[in-house]
């Protein structure tokens, strides 16, 4: 026990993760220049091992082709190229992961902390989490909540031992706050979602869409201009195979699933390369492309889906994330089931709220006699039916809106000066780096200052 | 300290100061014509009032690359205010002074130069080739898969195709100004005029028009009925007077297009509706048919330029203080061009250069004999550079009405000077000159640095949106360019450590400790500073669009800053390393910070890609390999040191 406490906070192994960390940053970066920040995030940083032989877009040689192609120009490239080629590297969880074992050991082995207490915070933790799991506590899975008290109870611990000894408590504290940096960008990682909210000037929204996901509707009419609809997440899409689904009369089998997708008409003599029964599948073909992960693209899935009732086959239908784009060309597509319609149409993910905002007015102001831009705003009204709440609100470049959880931000706009985007951005950690800036620059002066003083003192005295 | 030397300190610091007030002196007019007042008059440029003065020297740094005209050839050397001023009158003269600067040896063929040695060029020169031009910015443009024609991406281009990309943006900033305050050519004009009226009652067309003349016909023949004479549907039963100001709308037409291209029209005169909006003259003339009249700003701008083409002084003051009294109602827009004037006249960066060196020089001179009175000599001289670095920034502060960071040139101008201020507290701790010369290298270096981006545009632009954020620019972007500093500033302490051990027996026991430990606290304050602006990055970030940390290469720079600084620390406190790894290290992070200051806006991504330069990449791959050098110096065993004796003691 001891031994392991004593390699996971030993400087020297702090010391090469961060030389790691280093350098994955160094490769990450290089590479957005092909695959676009959310790629390199979801290659180096998110990620336990960086493997440049794996296949696909976590593959490839380290900091991308463009840093490759630079390399290839240097003599002796065959040495890096080699390297850049087949060396592993330990990806931003492992790093980040290692860091915080060591932290969390340190705490235990480098500010003498003894055994029994080790034990005495651990038992803690565990009651804690036992305590509130037992209350009825959701929001986060046991195994990090348990994470999450221990950041409380080391403080806690820390503070008893060294009864305000300050140069020692400015270490803890910086130390304290680099774990809740990690913990709170672990969580971000796993936790943060951001969708985006179009809203045309007048008009009214209340779900914002994924940029990044699609889902599968299947709408049929409910009578008083209402509908009844079914969406169907892309991760079960994904998976292919059977979808029971209960509330609706029959079940979707997916045949193909297309993570991107390039859709073309049909030359003239060609067969579509599923069997379809109706819809713009017999005229359009979906092919499979590599996806993508730059800023400035997106993806277009598409499937093959059966419907099926009762074990017979209905009809098979293409369905695609093409037919956002061109509604006149690809519409969504009516089926006939059991003397009923329903549509079908894939469109981007839908986060419903329980709130609407209607955009009133749309400004985009320029600096006079150029094109740079000097403001963006949105001015939105919010309406909540639980509580009766109808305010205005502006939403602007450095000021979002924050209501339920989820803040507002003026991202973008349509051409024309109409159509507002916001992004809408859930993170349940938002306030943890808060929290550790405050602690961890607390931390680094107190522990400073307090060298400063005594080095003056030491010089006043000489 | 005895005899003469005790007056030292005294005679270098007063020599700083007249030298100072020396450089203030306003550049001598060479005529009575009252140039200078004139270039204080406010104008509104990419959405910032600003005296003529400041659009004078922004745009011969682009064009010519300096901030005034000297022509070494012809022996002609004047302002930037006089060379805007005849540019904009007399365009004839104009034309003919070699203004635009070109590097490139086959755009110089291009051009006609048979001397390769020829580096200028006039109006003239670059006009006659335009047609060329025009081939070669064709070459550089392709079909893209759309089916039009698109700019290729400049990291494509070949240098020649840039360089006349380059040229021909230079010429068209050129024809813009040239037609900020009149139209050229009014003889033709008057011409086509009286072809019109002829037949009708004759125009007394004895004299020759001049642009004042010209506006009050404009005036004249400004339809009484606006709406009429555009609703009337054939040419034919226009009234002759209709006809001739159709003729005028079609000759300021041609003021639009030129503004066309884009971000550098001159606004000339406050709107009438917002004074805080400046009309161009084109935007002017055309709402002069609404008004009646043309713009009082505009007669007196036309009064000025007539009085100017006639070397008529008396006439171009009286004009001048006519123009003076009008703007007064709009009280704070002349005022902030006349202290901005006054500013550029005291250029203090650029003096600032100077004393560095000179501090430098002293400090040099310190460590060779006479330490005691150069030692306080360069202190105070420090000091000195110190306070006049402090009020360039601060007059900037108050100039744009936001805090001392917004763009790359005001970065390095502050890296400099947080570098200085922690030398000089390092110098207050432990004598030496060391933090001295240290200081006086990191702010030499930055703002010849930021002297370069000058040369990119006007340094006090006004900020994008999404940075448009006074609190923010005044927390995160100050703390973390202050990180900067002090991970230079202990890199270059590294350099004097290695340069001073190495190559001279100079570095004693006494020194290399007071080092060590200079390097040490710099490096935590690096830390701190580094650390803590990194974050507020963060939380920046998170404000305005929801993501604490988005991994854009700039915050990735700013990380790698952090964890370098963490690594020398933490080496430091495991006794990983001893005195040369330290400097070793502190130097390797002048190399990461000037990857995270300059490399990240290199790669064409992310939100801060704002300043990318053309030998930048070279550049910083050169530092780079000189920092690697002086790393393997400092790891070069100490036998080979010539200070290694000394330090041999102690390590």
């Amino acid at each position: 026990m001891h031994a392991i406490l004593r390699f996971f906070s030993s400087l020297k192994l702090v010391i090469t993760c961060l030389v790691f960390a280093m350098i994955i940053v160094v490769f990450g970066t290089l590479e957005q220049q092909d695959i676009g920040p959310y790629g390199a995030q979801k290659k180096y940083f998110d990620q336990l091992v960086i493997n440049p032989r794996a296949e696909g877009l976590l593959g490839g040689p380290l900091g991308g082709k463009t840093f490759y192609n630079f390399v290839q120009g240097l003599p002796a490239n065959g040495i890096y190229s080699w390297i850049f080629e087949s060396v592993p590297l330990p990806g931003g969880y492992l790093v980040g992961g290692v860091m915080l074992a060591g932290l969390i050991a340190s705490y235990f082995t480098r500010f003498k902390v003894g055994a029994w207490r080790v034990a005495a915070v651990a038992a803690l933790c565990v009651a804690e989490t036992w305590g509130m799991l037992h209350v009825g506590y959701t929001a986060l899975p046991g195994w990090l909540l348990l994470l999450a008290v221990t950041v409380p109870n080391l403080a806690l611990i820390a503070f008893a031992h060294y009864r305000l000894r300050w140069p020692k408590v400015g270490v803890m504290l910086t130390h304290l706050g680099i774990v809740i940096m990690l913990v709170g960008g672990l969580l971000t990682s796993l936790f943060q979602r951001e969708t985006r909210m179009v809203i045309t000037t007048g008009e009214t929204a209340n779900y914002s869409a994924s940029d990044m996901e699609c889902e599968l509707a299947i709408a049929s009419d409910a009578g008083d201009g209402q509908e009844d609809v079914v969406a169907i997440p892309q991760s079960i899409l994904a998976k292919s195979g059977s979808i029971p689904l209960s509330s609706l009369p029959f079940s979707v089998t997916v045949r193909e699933f297309m993570p991107n997708s390039d859709i073309a008409r049909i030359p003239v003599g060609e067969q579509p390369p599923h069997p379809i029964t109706d819809g713009y599948g017999k005229t359009h073909k979906a092919t499979p492309l590599a996806p993508t992960t730059k800023m400035d693209e997106r993806n277009f899935m598409a499937a093959y889906v059966d419907l099926v009732k009762d074990g017979q086959p209905v009809g098979t239908y293409l369905v695609s994330l093409w037919g956002e784009l061109f509604q006149d060309k690809l519409p969504a597509q009516n089926v006939e089931v059991g003397g009923k319609s329903y549509a079908l149409r894939m469109r981007p993910a839908r986060f419903y709220k329980p709130f609407s905002l209607t955009l009133l007015k749309f400004s985009h102001d320029k600096y006079k006699g150029t094109e740079k831009p000097k403001n963006f705003s949105s001015l939105v009204k919010l309406k909540d039916p639980r509580t009766g709440e109808e305010s205005t609100r502006l939403i602007k470049m450095n000021e979002p809106l924050r209501y339920e959880g989820e803040t507002f931000f003026q991202a973008s706009f349509l051409p024309g000066d109409r159509t507002t985007v916001l992004q809408v951005v859930k993170n349940p950690a938002a306030w943890l780096p808060y929290v550790s800036c405050v602690v961890v620059s607390l931390g680094m002066m107190l522990q400073f200052l307090v060298h400063l003083i005594r080095f003056t003192q030491k010089r006043a005295k000489a | 300290m005895t005899g003469w030397t005790r007056w030292l300190p005294h005679a270098v610091l007063l020599c700083a100061v007249l030298g100072f007030l020396m450089s203030f002196k306003p550049p001598e007019s060479k005529s009575w014509m009252n140039v200078r007042d004139f270039s204080a008059l406010p104008v509104l440029v990419k959405g910032r009032i600003q005296p003529w003065d400041s659009l004078a020297r922004n745009a011969l740094l682009s064009i010519r690359e300096v901030s005034d005209f000297n022509d070494r050839d012809l022996g002609v050397k004047i302002s930037a205010s006089e060379w805007l001023l005849e540019t904009m009158c007399k365009p004839a003269e104009a034309n003919t002074r070699k203004i635009f600067k070109v590097d490139e040896l086959d755009l110089k063929t291009l051009l006609g130069a048979e001397n390769k040695a020829v580096k200028y060029f006039s109006a003239n020169e670059v006009a006659a080739h335009l047609g060329d031009l025009r081939e070669v910015l064709k070459a550089s443009a392709e079909t893209g898969s759309d089916g039009r024609m698109k700019a290729k991406k400049t990291s494509e281009l070949t240098p020649y195709q840039k360089a006349a990309q380059q040229l021909w943006r230079k010429f068209n900033y050129y024809l813009v100004i040239q037609n900020a305050l009149h139209v050229a050519d009014t003889q033709t004009f008057q011409a086509q005029m009286e072809q019109v009226l002829s037949g009708a009652e004759q125009e007394p067309a004895k004299d020759k028009f001049s642009w004042e003349t010209e506006l009050s016909r404009y005036e004249q023949y400004l339809p009484k009925d606006f709406a009429s004479i555009h609703a009337q549907p054939g040419k034919d039963e226009l009234t002759k007077e209709q006809r001739v100001y159709f003729v005028f709308v079609q000759r300021y037409k041609q003021l639009q297009e030129e503004a066309a291209f884009g971000e550098n029209a001159v606004g000339i005169t406050p709107s009438a509706k917002n004074p805080d909006e400046f009309d161009t003259l084109f935007e002017s003339l055309t709402k002069a048919v609404f008004a009646q009249k043309v713009d009082a700003g505009v007669r007196n701008y036309s009064r000025m330029v007539t009085a100017y083409q006639r070397g008529d002084a008396s006439a171009f003051n009286t004009a001048l203080t006519d123009q003076q009294t009008l703007l007064a109602a709009v009280p704070s827009s002349l005022s902030t061009a006349k202290h901005e004037r006054i500013f550029n006249d005291a250029d203090p960066f650029n003096f600032t250069i100077t004393l560095y060196v000179c501090v430098l020089l002293l400090s040099l001179f310190s460590w060779l004999g006479m330490a005691h009175p150069l030692g306080k000599a360069t202190r105070w001289l420090l000091v000195f550079t110190f306070a006049l670095h402090t009020a360039g920034i601060i007059t900037r502060i108050v100039l744009i009405g936001r805090p001392p960071i917004i763009n790359l040139y005001s970065a390095a101008v502050f890296v400099g000077w947080g570098a200085a201020g922690l030398a000089l507290l390092l110098e207050f701790y432990f004598r030496g000159c060391i933090a001295s010369a240290a200081a006086a290298m990191v702010g030499f270096a930055t703002l010849i640095i930021a002297s370069h981006k000058a040369l990119e545009g006007d340094t006090l632009e006004m900020m994008q949106a999404v940075l448009d954020s006074n609190f923010w620019l005044a927390t995160h972007v100050v703390i973390i360019n202050l990180g900067y500093s002090a991970t230079y500033l202990a890199g270059t302490l590294g350099i004097l450590y290695v340069l001073r051990g190495v190559f001279t027996p100079s570095l004693d026991e006494e020194l290399g400790k007071k080092l060590e430990r200079s390097v040490y606290a710099i490096t935590c304050f690096a830390a701190l500073f580094s650390f803590t602006g990194t974050v507020l990055g963060g939380i920046w970030a998170d404000q305005s669009w929801g993501r604490f940390w988005g991994w854009d290469p700039k915050e990735n720079g700013a990380l790698l800053i952090v964890l370098w600084n963490l690594i020398i620390l933490h080496a430091r406190w495991g006794r990983y390393m001893g005195a040369r790894g330290l400097m070793a290290a502190a130097i390797f992070g002048n190399i990461v910070t000037s990857i995270s200051f300059f490399g990240t806006n290199m790669l064409d991504i992310g939100l801060h890609s704002y300043g990318r330069s053309e030998n930048g990449a070279l550049r910083l791959w050169q530092f780079s390999l000189s920092q690697l050098v002086l790393i393997a110096l400092a790891l070069l065993p100490l036998k080979w040191w010539r200070s290694g004796k000394q330090l041999a003691k102690t390590t």
